[in-house]
């Protein structure tokens, strides 16, 4: 049985077992207790404002309510002569109206001043339609009933409605796709969808309009339109709430590509640290990369990398009164995916976007001084050549060799041949110190001595750290000395496929593997001796200290296993150790 | 940390409070759900239902806390719990449903066995006794080693020693733990 095999068996313990294996549970790390509290308080406030929401909506009289007293109402003393009065108007309205009407109908036409029209055309404005009849013609105007031909559908309602309540100060957004959008006072969306449709009280055929929230799709309120009337629907039967239409514009119309362009880069997500605002005390959160195809990835949000799809919504928040515009991050590669992440922001300042009331988390536009890239200073160690174009070329298709610089662990460098009489100082990273393509890159300052005037600001990306350019990357250039660096490796070095030979089989009584296959990608698929296959990711530490020397070290992983480890090492490019030479890859 | 002492705190600031819960048993709420997760979930997995355990507290906490006895009891509970459902859901298999008749449902019995349930639960005892029994910090090494999978690096921080010397040890330790299980009767 495998090692970790063994260890299988105490899956799923009983409390006694339990508490000896909390005991010898290493410790997590600070920042993996920040990742997990920032998950634990946005799962903690989405289920709050669930339950506020459900108990707003669910207050019901039960049989132990007791309504008690007399409501003693006193009636005004005219208001019987007033009905009365009223009464006989409408009852001779009635009579007057008959009688005119059987003496229209009885009139027959004058068939001598009909004329044949020579052309009719047929234009319909939504509220009436409008017969034109041309040549010497007869003119007839006809108001549209509710009993017009034309369904009625969701594109009469589609724009932006406002609620006219004594209880709400919202907006709703009713998009031509049928979906719509309650902003609330408290900056709270709510999303569903609207269906249309026509109900036969009495007689006479009224168009409703529905609304189903989302997710569950239950009926949350509903209204009648009457096409005489377009910009109002009336809510439920009384009539007292109504939508009063503000504009004809949907979301869908108003979105377009630029206004996502404005957003393109790197973003720092960051929250309030502690009982304060995040303007007081930011804390780094996360980060997220905004590309121009309208895709996002996030990194530590979500404890985990994820990625989908970014919107504009130009009417997605409401904050002091105001509607105002929201970038919304989906979970998936559709728009009506469900939304992450909802940030709203105003015209005036693209460079921040604020979260809820704006005070417990924001979107900065660039890297923060925490948030240093994956890249570090240790990884740029090493010998440089410093390159420049030859010619009026480009350093790419000409260089020159114009120096070369070392640059040591304890943060400092010296030169050779570059600057004169410049010849070392310190050097330090700054995360957000370059813009390149409509994104912010790392670069790595050289200082003049150890004083803050910096003599060359080269900048990278996490991709490619054996190049660093300066300026726009054409004219000069630092190129790793591969030769003379420590033993730095990337993955696509390690691509190929290796098999795996058994040296000492006292941990192993057969080989567990027969061939792996790493893809230079991070994943690696393996197959056994008995032919089954499997795929499992492999990281790369190439900083190990081991016996006091650095040492390339590649996990190699199964679904959370660490299957096995293997030391590498430069000089022997086609084999990799197995666990301390119980085994060895070989390519 | 007593109920009372979360109340007040609760009162006082309830964001230091749903820190200090989660710096106080992060670790042990890890541990549950690492146990019942460990096969079955990744990495990710795991924090995600870690979080869900402390979005439940933090909530039960809004409510009332005060009147909880045991509050390490309580944590215990609703990780437990909540990571049965996670395992429940990550292990979810599309063919739930599959016809059948009178006759073959005679013939379904539950694939749970009381011998074998009992059988583990004494090899998980033995083996931990075993793994005791090498002492510290060889015990540490490999629990968090083989059981945690954590790599040498990680661990040597854990029981402040070299990568190098966590190697040797756990190579050593090993052998060691394999032969006392042999001796105990265990088959490997």
């Amino acid at each position: 049985m495998k090692d970790e095999k063994i260890f299988d068996i105490l899956e799923n313990a009983e409390n006694d077992s339990m508490d000896r294996l909390i005991d010898k549970c290493p410790e997590i790390s600070d920042e993996q207790l920040d990742r997990i509290l920032v998950m634990s308080e946005r799962k903690f406030k989405m289920k709050d404002k669930e339950t506020t929401r459900a108990k707003k909506d669910n207050i019901k009289v039960t049989e132990n309510n007791v309504v008690e007293g007399v409501d003693r109402v006193r009636r005004p003393a005219w208001l019987r002569p007033m009905s009365a009065a009223a009464s006989l108007i409408l009852v001779i309205g009635i009579i007057a109206g008959s009688t005119a009407l059987i003496k229209k109908g009885s009139k027959k036409p004058d068939s001598d001043h009909l004329v044949t029209p020579a052309a009719t055309t047929e234009t319909s404005t939504g509220t009436e339609t409008v017969t034109v009849t041309t040549g010497t013609a007869v003119v007839t105007t006809q108001p549209v009933t509710e009993n017009s031909t034309d369904p009625f559908s969701i594109s009469e309602l589609v724009g932006k409605w406002l609620v006219e309540s004594s209880k709400y100060n919202e907006t709703i957004m009713i998009e031509s796709d049928g979906t719509y959008a309650i902003h609330r006072e408290n900056g709270d969306i709510v999303r569903g969808t609207v269906v249309t449709g026509t109900e036969e009280i009495g007689g006479t055929v009224h168009n409703t309009v529905n609304f189903y929230e989302a997710p569950n799709g239950e009926f949350s309120f509903g209204g009648y339109y009457d096409r005489n009337d377009p910009d109002v629907i009336t809510i439920g039967n009384g009539g007292e709430e109504k939508l009063v239409r503000v504009s004809n514009d949907g979301n869908n119309s108003n979105t377009s590509d630029s206004d996502l362009n404005k957003f393109v880069g790197n973003w720092t997500y960051q929250i309030a640290d502690g009982n304060t605002t995040v303007q007081e005390n930011p804390k780094f959160a996360g980060t997220i990369y905004i590309s121009e195809d309208g895709t996002f990835t996030a990194s530590k949000i979500w404890g985990h990398y994820l990625g989908g799809v970014v919107t504009v919504n130009p009417s997605g928040g409401y904050v002091n009164g105001q509607t105002v515009p929201t970038l919304d991050f989906h979970n998936g590669d559709s728009a009506s995916d469900e939304i992450l992440l909802s940030l709203w922001y105003t015209e005036d300042n693209l460079n921040t976007l604020y979260d809820g009331n704006g005070g417990s988390a924001r979107l900065i536009r660039g890297f923060t001084a925490e948030n240093t890239p994956d890249v570090d200073i240790n990884a740029l160690t090493g010998e440089w050549t410093y390159q420049i174009a030859d010619g009026n070329t480009t350093v790419q298709e000409n260089p020159k060799n114009a120096g070369s610089i070392t640059i040591n662990e304890d943060g400092t460098y010296t030169a050779t041949k570059i600057w004169g009489n410049y010849t070392g100082g310190i050097v330090t990273t700054n995360p957000n110190g370059g813009y390149v393509d409509g994104r912010n890159v790392p670069t790595l300052d050289f200082h003049i001595g150890e004083s803050d005037d910096i003599i060359l600001s080269a900048w990278y990306t996490e991709n490619d750290i054996d190049t660093l350019y300066e300026g726009k990357g054409d004219s000069v250039r630092l190129v790793r000395d591969k030769a003379n660096s420590s033993s730095l490796i990337d993955e696509k070095s390690l691509a190929g496929t290796w098999e795996f030979q058994l040296i000492d089989n006292t941990h192993f009584s057969s080989a567990p593997l027969k061939y792996v296959v790493i893809n230079g990608n991070g994943a690696y698929d393996y197959t056994d001796p008995e032919g089954n296959s499997g795929t499992g990711t492999y990281r790369i530490d190439t900083n190990e200290d081991i016996n006091d020397q650095k040492t390339t070290v590649i996990y190699f992983y199964q679904n959370t296993y660490l299957a096995f480890e293997g030391h590498y090492d430069n000089s022997n490019p086609n084999v990799i150790n197995i666990d301390n030479g119980i085994a060895k890859l070989v390519r | 940390m007593t109920s009372k002492e979360l109340a007040d705190m609760m009162q006082r600031s309830p964001a230091e409070c749903h820190k200090a819960l989660v710096r106080e048993y992060g670790r042990y709420v890890y541990a549950i759900v690492y146990n019942k997760l460990r096969g079955c979930g990744t990495n990710e997995d795991i924090e995600e239902c870690v979080s869900d355990v402390f979005a439940d507290i933090f909530m039960k906490c809004k409510i009332d806390i005060s009147s909880e006895n045991d509050i390490k009891y309580l944590i215990c509970t609703v990780a437990k719990r909540r990571a049965i459902d996670s395992f429940r859901s990550l292990t979810a298999k599309a063919d739930h449903i599959a016809d059948t008749d009178e006759d073959n449902m005679r013939e379904l019995v539950s694939d749970f066995s009381v011998d074998e349930h009992v059988d583990r639960s004494e090899l998980r005892r033995v083996l931990l006794d075993k793994i005791d029994e090498l002492g510290e910090p060889d015990s540490t090494i490999l629990i968090q080693k083989f059981y945690y999978n954590r790599n040498s690096n990680e661990i040597a921080r854990n029981v402040r020693m070299t990568s190098a010397a966590v190697r040797t040890r756990c190579s050593r330790a090993m052998e060691k733990l394999r032969s006392m299980l042999v001796e105990a009767g265990m088959t490997i």
